[in-house]
């Protein structure tokens, strides 16, 4: 468990405020807590609606965890950094 | 069989478990304003819609519209304006006002009005609001808006502007409110509230000062201490300037020309007044230092005159006693030639530290001073010799003064020792302006002078003197026998 990789999605639409603010607050949280041990996909559904029948996405901005599994889904700005740990079961090392 | 379905069954039952936990968290998420667009299936496949494009279509409702109409967020960010809106506040639609703060555009006396129909929760609402025009204007709108709150996704605010009552100032001062950065223009109601001010006003009076007592914003009194208060300029006419001295809370005191002009609507009806004001400050402090340096210098100046004068009147005693051991009559008039023409130079020091203006001497006072020293020292009472004084107030420079101080002790002194074999005769003397020049006429009637005088080449020092004074001041000489010596010299007033 100790070494395994977040591999995170996060589905846009352009360059809405919640969007942009969702890319950077994932940043944060990821530099803080996950160290080099992630990889971030972004995919921009305005450019590409389709892609989002692939994680059933609705409301935008939403990310996806795809690994470790199970997949899990959080939808928001990513605002709130204790909810987005929690949903990413991320275990802050003290 | 059963098994399978079971299982099935509860897989499924955990599809939807976790679609409806998804559900719940994304209804939470657009209720903390975190979600701005959204994937919709239609019959054409997935469409992404953003709340952007849902303030479209308000833009578009808005453009439909056949009143002015604006859209803003509840922080009072501009969101949309449609074209007779721009109309109405004048200001070009190339120039943007998206994205500005709609207390930008409203007027500081309505930003009140404003606040309360923010804080409201939603609904209808009518309020009055006065719409800055063009960047602060001329024109003040009165404007009834119907402001109306989306309750949206983004809850934001719409103001439709359904009957503006516009109020048009008819004040030609009023158009100045605007262009000018470097003038301080406040405008006030009839009671003497701020309603408005522009940034040189904020600046000068150190705070924003809307709806404040001008009074309580600007502390003025006149530059002999009187205060000077809104009332008394209301009572003053429509039109009316002051000096101010304006004293800031921080103890800056600033010198101001004040102007006040009443607002008048095209009805003639008093609405308040506009009071421009200038900063003075720097001039008057220049000004003043100015005024310091030059009676520093003038003092200086005073200083020197008289110790040139003091010391002149060393050598002068000197002479004096030197001359108490003389006894050759001759050499004693050398003297005594010599002292007069000492005393010209130094009178004419004397009268500059005398007088006011150190850089002018008034001929008329200055010769007079003059020929009293010649007649003590010659002791002329006026049964022997006789000297009419006639001239002019004229007023010359030092050097030429000292010029034609010496000219006159030399011609007098002249006379009194060569015109009256008897000691007894007179002499005139007067000096007037003619046209653009001077003309000094020195006159006796004494036995004349030897015809064979010449002046240009005589050995005389009297005569030489006279010649090189009268080149000095590029005037020009002419000595003539006329029932006496008449001395004639002309002074240009241009002078190379």
């Amino acid at each position: 468990m100790e070494n395994e990789i977040y591999m995170l999605r996060l589905y846009i639409a352009g360059q809405t405020p919640r969007s942009v603010a969702a890319l950077a607050n994932l940043k944060k949280i990821c530099d803080t807590y996950l160290e080099q041990k992630y990889e971030i996909e972004v995919i921009d559904l305005l450019e590409n609606p389709k892609l989002a029948q692939t994680d059933q996405i609705i409301a935008i901005p939403t990310l996806v965890r795809k690994l470790p599994e199970p997949v899990k889904k959080i939808i928001g700005d990513l605002s709130n950094v204790e909810r987005v740990l929690i949903g990413l079961e991320i275990k802050i090392v003290e | 069989m059963k098994k399978l379905l079971e299982t099935e069954l509860a897989g499924l039952e955990e599809e939807l478990k976790a679609r409806i936990k998804e559900a719940a968290e994304t209804i939470e998420a657009i209720k903390n304003n975190e979600i701005d667009a959204f994937v919709i299936n239609t019959q054409s496949g997935e469409k992404v819609f953003t709340l952007q494009l849902i303030e479209n279509i308000y833009n578009i409702i808005l453009d439909s519209l056949s009143l002015p109409a604006i859209t803003f967020t509840e922080d009072g960010k501009i969101i949309y304006a449609n074209k007779l809106f721009y109309d109405l506040i004048k200001i070009e639609s190339n120039r943007t006002i998206n994205s500005m703060s709609i207390y930008e555009i409203i007027s500081s006396s309505s930003y009140k009005a404003m606040e309360s129909f923010l804080l409201n929760s939603s609904g209808v609402e009518i309020q009055e609001m006065e719409f800055t025009v063009n960047n602060e204007t001329a024109v003040i709108y009165n404007i009834t808006a119907k402001v109306i709150k989306s309750d949206g996704v983004t809850p934001f605010n719409i103001i439709i502007i359904n009957s503006p009552k516009e109020i048009k100032f008819d004040t030609p001062h009023h158009q100045q409110f605007t262009s000018s950065e470097l003038i301080a223009t406040v405008v006030c109601d009839n009671n003497g509230t701020i309603l408005r001010l522009n940034k040189s006003a904020i600046t000068l009076s150190g705070r924003p000062v809307i709806n404040i007592d001008f009074d309580t914003a600007f502390n003025l009194c006149s530059p002999e201490g009187k205060k000077i208060t809104i009332n008394e300029m209301q009572n003053s006419p429509e039109q009316a300037a002051y000096e101010v001295v304006f004293t800031r809370n921080d103890g800056r005191i600033f010198y101001l020309d004040l102007t006040k002009e009443s607002l008048k609507d095209v009805q003639g009806n008093n609405h308040g007044f506009v009071l421009t004001l200038i900063d003075m400050t720097k001039h008057i402090i220049a000004d003043s230092k100015a005024q310091a340096s030059l009676k520093e210098k003038t003092m200086l100046l005073k200083e020197v005159h008289h110790r040139v004068k003091n010391s002149l009147q060393i050598v002068s005693s000197i002479i004096n006693l030197q001359s108490m051991h003389l006894t050759d009559p001759a050499v004693i008039g050398i003297f005594s030639e010599l002292n007069a023409r000492l005393n010209s130079v130094s009178l004419i020091h004397e009268k500059l530290y005398k007088s006011e203006d150190v850089s002018e001497i008034r001929l008329d006072k200055y010769i007079q001073d003059l020929i009293n020293y010649i007649r003590d020292s010659y002791n002329l009472t006026d049964d022997k010799v006789t000297i009419i004084c006639n001239i002019d107030p004229l007023f010359f420079g030092m050097d030429d003064a000292v010029h034609i101080g010496l000219l006159v002790t030399e011609a007098i002194t002249n006379s009194v020792k060569y015109a009256f074999p008897e000691k007894k005769g007179k002499i005139w003397l007067t000096m007037k302006m003619e046209g653009n020049q001077t003309m000094l006429v020195i006159k006796d009637n004494g036995i004349g002078i030897p015809d064979k005088l010449n002046i240009k080449d005589s050995e005389t020092l009297g005569l030489q003197l006279i010649k090189s004074i009268s080149d000095q001041l590029n005037g020009k000489i002419e000595i003539k026998n006329d029932n006496g010596t008449e001395l004639k010299l002309i002074i240009p007033s241009v002078r190379k």
